[in-house]
Order: C-alpha cells, then structure tokens, then sequence
C-alpha cells in the first residue's frame, strides 16, 4: 500500500457508503430528494436534537403541577406547547415516576424513539443484548447501569412502537424547592427519560 | 451515562457512549437522513419502515467484531434498499451498477479535489491533460 505518496488518485470509501451515495444520487436524479432539505436534515440530527428538549419538558412538569397534569393526559400536545414535535413523534405518552413505581422505555424489534424529545437513541439502546435483556430481567439490567430499584417498587417496561414512543417523567429530587425552570432543567439527564438512571442530585448541580 | 462505569457495560454487552453525537461517520447521518427525508415527502408510513427495519434487524444480527453502530447502520441501509426497492424507486443492480461508477470516479479524481460523478467517465486534468484550445495533431491537406 503505497497510497500515501500516490496524489494521483482519491481513495474511494468504504462499500456501504459509495452504496449510500449510489442511492443518492439515483434519487437525486429522480427527482426524490432535494439536496437543501436533505443537508439541512442532516444539521439537525447531527447537531440540533437531543435530550434537551425533553429535559424543558420534565423541568415545567416539575415546576407548574397544571403542566404535569396536562402533559400526563395528552403528552404529544403538552410537548408541542414548547415549540417541539416532529418524525417519531407524532404520538408521544408520558408515563410517571412515582415512589411506588418506576418506569424505563425500550423498543424490543428495533430502535423507535422519541427524536423530538429526546434526540436520537445512544447506541446501547440500538443493541440486541438491552432490546431483549430489559424485558426479561428488567432489574438486572437497570442494576447493571449502576440503578438498584428497591425490590418493593413497581418496574415497568414500555416497549416502544413505530406508532407511539414514550418519555419518562422522573421523580424530583429532593432538595430542589423554588428552583426555576432552567435550574431543574440541568438536573434532567437523557438515561433519567429513558429510565436506566436517574436525575442528578442537587449537589452535582454546575 | 450516570453511574454507569466500563466495567458495567462490559458486563452487559452494551456500548458505552456519553451524550455526544451518536453518529461514527458522516455516511451514517447521510442513510438515516435520507431515510427520514424519504418519509417526509410521504412515500410510505412509518410503521412500514419500521416492519422492514424489523426484519432486517432480524434476519442479520451483529457480525463477530463489529462495532454497535456499523451493525446498526448497515442493518438500516440493507432496509433502507429494500425499502426503496419495493417502492418502485430503485433496485439493488441499480444501486450496485452506480457505487462502481462512484468508485471509478473516485480512482479517476486527484487527490484533493472534489469527487464528481462525471469524473467516473471523463477524468479531470488526467496526466496532465490541459484543456487544448486548438488541435493537438493536423494532418495537412494534401494538393491544392
């Protein structure tokens, strides 16, 4: 392999990608993509979403019980009230923490995920061992991301569908009366929606 | 990921990652953006999607070796052709038949410039090649 003093040449990529470009450029030319739209998606996903939305959506829950009430009865609406919505998630249920309860989403045939709220999903939970191991010993698994739930509180799993995704609304952490919005905002963290961890404490708060 | 250590991912068989970009390469966010963008122009409904990823997700689970998000979106793009396929947008010689063109273009473009399609054919500035503004061989007429 001499291609690093060869300048006469470009090495080309690897297959999958020449494949995905081959499929762009076919549809391109059909007519089916437009470049602007498609590059402005790719901003977005690469740069704009992630968990920070849904965490302004768990820090009013916390803030204004009217909000909570709303966001538990209709979660799609009360999540488009904050200017968020959009692909996967289109129809969103919000499902509780409570000190008898605790709630963690996955989705068992593929991937599907709340993007609006959310961002796209991290890469454990793409994986086939969490996909089928959080069904079969959800409390094993969750004791493995460093979360012991005690063993007299309820674990529900949510099995997420290309129809409806779900956000956990956690707990609100002790210690935290007449915080504002944006400071409980920063306690939010994106496994505490997903339900493998929990909000920070005060005490870790920047 | 909070109070999750190597160690316990290790012993889960999950993938660690913070909450950075969860793409490894630029292709992967180009397959899952166009996925998305294909959806948005209203082709098909989500949950078809979802039923073909399913499948594909299925049928070839992640190769010895392979890291968590090379299996995902390999998995996507083999969905994201039959999906097009069986819409009627494109078929899988169509799209092997043009990644050999990418190649070539690729090969037939100097290193640093930018890769065009038309460079699979037509290679620029080959060996040299300047654009001639005149003959580059006459033959004389002879007589007359």
């Amino acid at each position: 392999m001499n291609h690093e003093h060869d300048h006469d040449h470009t090495e080309p990529p690897e297959e999958i990608e020449l494949r995905v470009k081959a499929l762009e450029s076919l549809l391109l030319e059909k007519g089916l993509v437009d470049p602007a739209a498609l590059e402005a998606l790719i901003d977005t996903y690469e740069h704009k979403i992630g968990p920070r939305n849904g965490a302004r959506v768990v820090a009013k829950a916390w803030a204004d019980p009217l909000y909570k009430r709303r966001l538990l009865e209709n979660a799609t609406a009360a999540i488009a009230e904050l200017g968020v919505s959009g692909v996967q998630g289109e129809d969103m249920l919000v499902v509780e923490n409570t000190a008898d309860i605790h709630n963690v989403t996955v989705c068992t045939l593929c991937s599907c995920y709340p993007w609006p709220t959310l961002g796209l999903p991290p890469i454990w939970y793409k994986s086939a061992p969490y996909r089928s191991r959080i069904v079969i010993d959800p409390r094993g698994v969750l004791a493995e991301f460093g979360l012991t739930i005690a063993a007299d509180k309820e674990v529900r799993v949510w099995d997420s569908s290309a129809e409806l995704r779900y956000l956990v609304l956690p707990e609100r952490p002790a210690g935290t009366d007449g915080w504002s919005e944006e400071q409980l905002a920063e306690l939010v963290t994106r496994d505490s929606m997903i339900g493998t961890g929990l909000p920070k404490s005060p005490d870790d708060a920047p | 990921m909070s109070g999750m250590t190597r160690n316990d991912c290790e012993a889960i068989g999950l993938p660690k990652d913070d909450e950075g970009p969860v793409f490894d390469k630029p292709w992967q966010a180009q397959a899952f953006s166009m996925m998305v963008h294909l959806y948005q122009s209203g082709l098909f409904a989500w949950r078809d999607w979802v039923q073909v990823f399913s499948e594909e997700i299925k049928a070839s689970p992640a190769l010895p070796g392979e890291s968590a998000n090379d299996t995902y979106y390999r998995q996507w793009t083999a969905a994201m052709e039959k999906m097009v396929a069986s819409l009627g947008l494109t078929g899988a010689d169509d799209i092997s038949h043009r990644a050999s063109q990418w190649r070539q273009a690729y090969l037939n473009t100097p290193h640093g410039h930018p890769v065009a399609l038309a460079h699979a054919s037509c290679p620029p500035m080959h060996h040299g090649h300047a654009p001639h503004r005149s003959p580059v061989a006459v033959s004389p007429a002879i007589g007359g």
